[in-house]
């Protein structure tokens, strides 16, 4: 188990290497010239080359790449903002803890929710307990995130006041600022959850196991919550980690609405500004959280699906397992 | 922590279950009834918000909240003129002078300044006992260090018009100017901040995240395009009666916070978030103003307006076209702008600057400024022989940008005009707004003090690589530009015989004016109003029973 | 669309009509995306006023007789806006799917096929663009290739192809195992031929599926890019673009938001329920 998880860790590297350089070469094809935006409209033509050859504007990309990943990955120096001179690293310890809790309030959410009703439905399949379910699930899909926000805001900030409408707060008073940006974004995984956890859960009530529990007598309570609910876990597992993925994008929207100072917000800026080393660094450090995320992920399924636990125990590889999955 | 992710779950729980009903009920009501009942549904909440929230808001932490739009991305005091004129500067950094109310200078670092060459050269004297929060001293050479500094960084324009500058003793300088354009000093005075160069070198990213403050106010938190919270400091070197009102610390501890949602803004205010909201988007007004039991609405008129440009480069239509120019100018409604950008709440303009410049003529308001007219406009498009090749108008993408273009397309349609709208980012925005190939039409919001500010970074040939600030080289007006840039010749005549040329030429067009809105909860108490240079309030500055 | 594939195997296409036709939700959805498909092809013979015109004197209209949905912020015709706006939003979302499954499910079957090597080299470049979060990702690309309708369209298809091409992999993967590929290698059948007339058919259908789906997502994450600022321009009334441009307004004038957010909303429901019921209809597990 622990080999495996070392293997992981290990592999996270070139994930992220790869993900600098893509969004380094992405990045030096945009367009707008980040030291005229940095000098400002009165910059004198030497004034800006000056600025070019600071920021090495000038030299080719390759030598340019590779001067950013030996910083990056060898120094482990994220680099200034090249717009305010604040160092990156500390600015994204600061932020993404923010980002962190939207997200995991998000999915906290998306699965307290989605699988309750994913399970009412499979267990009331074709009776109305099973349609508002549906219904409602599919409701949440079909509502854009920031017109949601907006409308509860509207409804639980103004009309009723029971929480705060923007901003963040401090230590455990500032949980309440995060309940109705993750409510906005999770409406979209919450129902993919709940139709989900239907259609395994339906799976797994005609599987013969279930048959033979039920003939043994034992309660329709504990045939659902012990057995058939715990099978059809396994599924719902694997779409949390791409689930937390898509929150984590999402909390850009839900950042910018709700006034977040998060990574959202700061990388949005960042493209706006053309302040390349932030989005640059900003997309490791989100690829990092990803990957580690997929990686809990995993270690749940393992957790959840004991004949997977053996197969890591054996050392056999993951890859088959993903492929029978 | 596990706990209270518990309770955390349960609560968002309960709440989410309430919200998919309500979201699921909104989505399927049919529109008529909801609409209809929208709007009265919102007059009552707003009643019934205001009465709840005022215990929130009064039973407060001493702190005076302020919304406000935008935000310093860094608190470092090299910067360009982006938020120049936000009111969070003035406590943030004290400078040499500071314009007040009735857009005159007042000294504050500097004791006094004066010139024997007409404008060339200036004499600087400061206060002798100028120190800041980490006790260093701030003398003469913090002055010259920063203005070098700035001259270097070159991210203020009105540096590059400082020749040199040269330390003369403990607390007295002298500036040489590159030439005497009237105004460009007393920018230079505004823009010079006192910075101890020690404290400076000192902070580990150039004060990006932490500032050692030599203003009344210090900074005790701060977040990147977020939340900037100041405290009145014990330590603050100057007698309060000795300083300019309208930078007076009265205020004790004052948080802006950035909230760029417009509707969120409103609803911040509503809810007791903030106190008071700098700069209120139009569209959110008319629940305050209607209820001026709870809140005081106060609007002061704009004090850049917005512009038309058009390029002056030889590959646009418009650029050798002057009667086209004067048709499109002709053919826009300046009121319904202001009534569907600005419900209402901006001025027409007169000139290519508001009133409040310095050398803007009052008689200028009497003239006919391309006020809207129809039919003048089809009978100039007539004449100016226009082939219906699409013109183009370069934007940003922020919502007032984006929806005054598209009127300005539609009104430019009326009278047989194809137009293209080109809606960048704001970085696409600066990197070809100067730059006449690029678009036909540019719109813009320029800033400043004095109109010759304003027409030697927009006008002159000389300005930038390409030309003027739309690459255009019109040496007649280069003429008439430079007889006014200096003391003598900033005279009536000589900026009526500007202003006219640009306006008979039509090469930039003024379209409208929109007011400074600011809403204050009553229950903030405001008792005595001091006003900032663009004439709404000054929040630091002015007087609160709670605050 | 997909359906193509299955014109050759007329039974195949009517088993799965006759699947679905049983099911209301899902012929719901077909009907609510059908009307609305014609409606955006008839828009401009249709819509009472020009989408772009403005009236100053009907701003904030309510809706009424003339105005069905009424004037928005400029006084344009909400009614009119939003019925041509369907052509962008739903075209956005059908041709980015297309093109973001086209190029996923081509990458997903050189994968799935040749295993080895090759199969871990594109996976591993997967990975990558997976490990981005795909609004990000999404908002890079359309800052790298600037605001506009077919620049949208780009960035969206790039977004949807790495999870194309997984699936499509998987469900290769499974195939693959089976008795009667082994038999088609066993008398020398190209590659190129076991791929596209054994694999494919075979894979088709989960891809069907969430393809369909995926046309409901790519319209919402559409409304997204517009929120930033990105996506589609005005005076284009995309939905998104809509909604996003009214949000200011949702005190004031609630009609302004609610009418293009029904639309997607709507639209994206249609898709959902056609979605499930194809699922239903293509699972063989679900017919017993």
């Amino acid at each position: 188990m622990l080999k495996y998880v070392l293997k992981r860790l290990i592999w996270m590297i070139p994930i992220v290497l790869g993900v600098a350089i893509l969004v380094f070469i992405m990045m030096t094809f945009c367009p707008g010239r980040p030291e005229e935006i940095i000098l400002g409209p009165s910059a004198t033509e030497t004034e800006l080359a000056a600025k070019r050859l600071e920021l090495g504007l000038d030299d080719p990309i390759v030598l340019r790449l590779g001067r950013y990943m030996s910083d990056v990955f060898i120094h482990f120096d994220l680099g200034k903002s090249w717009l305010t001179n604040v160092d990156i690293i500390s600015s994204i310890k600061e932020r993404l803890p923010r980002t962190l809790m939207l997200t995991v309030a998000t999915l906290l959410i998306s699965v307290g929710i989605g699988i309750p009703l994913g399970v009412i439905a499979a267990i009331k399949q074709n009776k109305w307990q099973d349609s508002v379910c549906m219904v409602l699930a599919l409701v949440g899909v079909a509502i854009p995130n920031f017109w949601l926000a907006l409308l509860l805001v509207l409804q639980f900030s103004v009309k009723l006041n029971w929480l705060p409408a923007l901003g963040i707060g401090t230590g455990l008073a500032g949980i309440k600022f995060y309940i109705l940006p993750a409510i906005s974004g999770s409406t979209g995984g919450l129902a993919s959850c709940a139709r989900q956890t239907r259609s395994a859960m339906l799976d797994v009530i005609r599987a013969d196991y279930i048959t033979t529990a039920r003939s043994k007598g034992v309660p329709e309570r504990d045939v659902i919550m012990k057995h058939a609910l715990k099978n059809s876990l396994i599924p719902i597992i694997t779409v949390m980690g791409t689930m937390f993925g898509h929150f984590l994008g999402g909390a850009m929207i839900i950042e910018t609405i709700f006034a977040i100072p998060g990574m959202g917000t700061y990388i949005i800026e960042a493209v706006n500004s053309r302040d390349y080393p932030i989005v640059q660094g900003g997309s490791i450090f989100l690829a990092i959280t990803f990957s580690f995320c997929m990686l809990i992920v995993d270690l749940l399924y393992a957790m959840v699906d004991p004949r997977i636990k053996a197969q890591y125990a054996s050392g056999r590889k993951k890859r088959k397992v993903k492929a029978n999955a | 922590m596990k706990k209270s992710f518990k309770k955390f779950c349960s609560l968002a729980l309960a709440v989410v279950m309430t919200a998919s009903t309500l979201a699921g009920c909104g989505g399927s009501k049919p529109e008529t009834s909801e609409s209809s009942a929208g709007s009265s549904a919102a007059a009552e909440s707003t009643t019934a918000g205001s009465g709840d929230t005022k215990a929130a808001a009064t039973g407060s932490d001493g702190v005076l909240d302020i919304g406000y739009n935008q935000m310093v991305e860094s608190l470092t005091p090299f910067r360009g003129n982006t938020l120049r004129n936000a009111p969070f500067m003035t406590q943030l950094y004290e400078s040499l002078a500071v314009v007040n109310e009735i857009r005159e200078m007042e000294p504050l670092v500097a004791k006094s300044w004066k010139t024997d060459d007409n404008g060339f050269t200036y004499n600087i004297e400061i206060w002798d006992r100028v120190s800041d929060s980490a006790g260093n001293k701030i003398d003469a050479s913090d002055i010259v260090w920063f203005m070098q500094e700035s001259m270097k960084r070159a991210l203020k324009p009105v540096f590059a018009k400082v020749e040199s500058v040269e330390q003369t003793g403990d607390y007295t300088l002298t500036v040489k100017m590159k030439s005497n354009i009237v105004g460009t000093f007393e920018s230079l005075l505004r823009d010079t901040y006192a910075i101890s160069k020690k404290s400076f070198e000192a902070s580990p990213d150039e004060f990006g995240a932490s500032l050692v403050s030599s203003s009344p106010y210090m900074v005790t938190e701060y977040t990147a395009n977020s939340i900037l919270s100041l405290e009145k400091r014990s330590d603050y070197w100057q007698d309060e009666a000795n300083m300019p009102k309208c930078v007076r610390p009265s205020v004790k501890k004052l948080s802006y916070h950035c909230i760029k949602e417009s509707s969120q803004m409103a609803i911040a205010l509503e809810t007791g978030i903030v106190d008071m909201v700098i700069s209120l988007d139009p569209s959110s007004v008319k629940q305050f103003a209607d209820n001026k039991d709870d809140y005081t609405v106060e609007l002061a008129d704009g004090s850049q307006g917005w512009q038309m440009f058009f390029s002056g480069a030889d590959s646009s239509i418009v650029a050798n076209n002057v009667k086209l120019r004067q048709a499109i100018c002709y053919s826009i409604d300046e009121n319904g702008l202001i009534t569907g950008l600005l419900q209402g709440y901006g001025t027409p303009m007169y000139d290519v600057c508001p009133p409040m410049f310095n050398g803007f003529n009052q008689k200028w308001m009497e003239e006919d400024y391309y006020n809207f007219n129809l039919d003048k406009a089809k009978q100039l498009i007539k004449e100016s022989g226009y082939n219906g090749e699409p013109i183009s108008i370069l934007t940003t993408s922020n919502t007032l940008s984006q929806r005054m273009a598209q009127m300005l397309q539609s009104y430019m349609m009326a009278i047989g005009i194809k137009v293209e709208l080109k809606i960048v980012d704001m970085a696409l925005y600066t990197a070809t707004r100067l730059d006449g190939t690029q678009y036909d039409i540019v719109l813009n919001t320029i800033g400043g003090t004095f109109l010759s500010d304003h027409w030697s970074i927009r006008y002159d040939p000389a300005a930038y690589k390409t030309g003027d600030a739309t690459s255009r080289h019109d040496n007649t007006l280069a003429e008439l530009l430079y007889k006014t840039w200096t003391p003598s010749g900033y005279t009536e005549e000589n900026i009526d015989a500007v202003h006219k040329y640009i306006k008979d030429t039509a090469i930039a067009y003024g379209m409208f004016n929109p007011q400074t809105i600011v809403v204050i909860r009553k229950d903030a108490g405001l008792e005595k109003e001091v006003l900032e240079y663009q004439g709404y309030i000054a929040p630091a500055s002015s007087t609160f029973t709670n605050y | 669309m997909p359906k193509t594939t299955y014109a050759k195997k007329q039974s195949g296409f009517a088993t799965v009509m006759k699947q679905m036709s049983k099911n209301k939700a899902a012929m719901l959805g077909l009907l609510i995306l059908s009307t609305e498909i014609i409606l955006a092809i008839l828009a401009p013979y249709i819509i009472p006023y020009d989408y772009s015109y403005m009236d100053m004197a009907n701003m904030f209209a309510k809706p009424s007789a003339s105005h069905l949905f009424g004037c928005d912020d400029m006084g344009r015709d909400i009614f009119s806006r939003v019925l041509y706006g369907a052509r962008y939003s739903i075209s956005i979302g059908i041709i980015a799917v297309s093109i973001g499954s086209a190029i996923g499910c081509t990458i997903g079957a050189i994968s799935g096929f040749f295993g080895g090597q090759v199969d871990n080299i594109i996976m591993r470049l997967l990975d990558i663009i997976q490990a981005i979060p795909g609004m990000l990702l999404m908002i890079v690309i359309s800052a790298v290739l600037g605001p506009g309708y077919f620049n949208t369209i780009i960035a969206l298809s790039i977004g949807s192809i790495s999870g194309m091409a997984r699936m499509l992999r998987a469900q290769m993967l499974k195939e693959r195992e089976n008795e009667y590929i082994e038999a088609a290698q066993s008398i020398n059948c190209s590659k190129f031929r076991i791929i596209t007339s054994h694999l494919l058919p075979n894979c088709i259908s989960p891809m069907i599926v969430s393809a369909t789906m995926g046309v409901a997502q790519t319209i919402t994450i559409a409304a997204g890019l517009s929120f930033i600022g990105l996506g589609v321009q005005p005076p284009i009334p995309e939905w998104g673009a809509m909604l996003s441009a009214a949000r200011q307004f949702i005190r004031q004038a609630p009609h302004l938001v609610y009418f293009p957010g029904l639309a997607i909303a709507v639209t994206v429901l249609a898709l959902n329920l056609l979605g499930d019921g194809l699922r239903d209809a293509l699972d063989p597990k679900l017919k017993n």
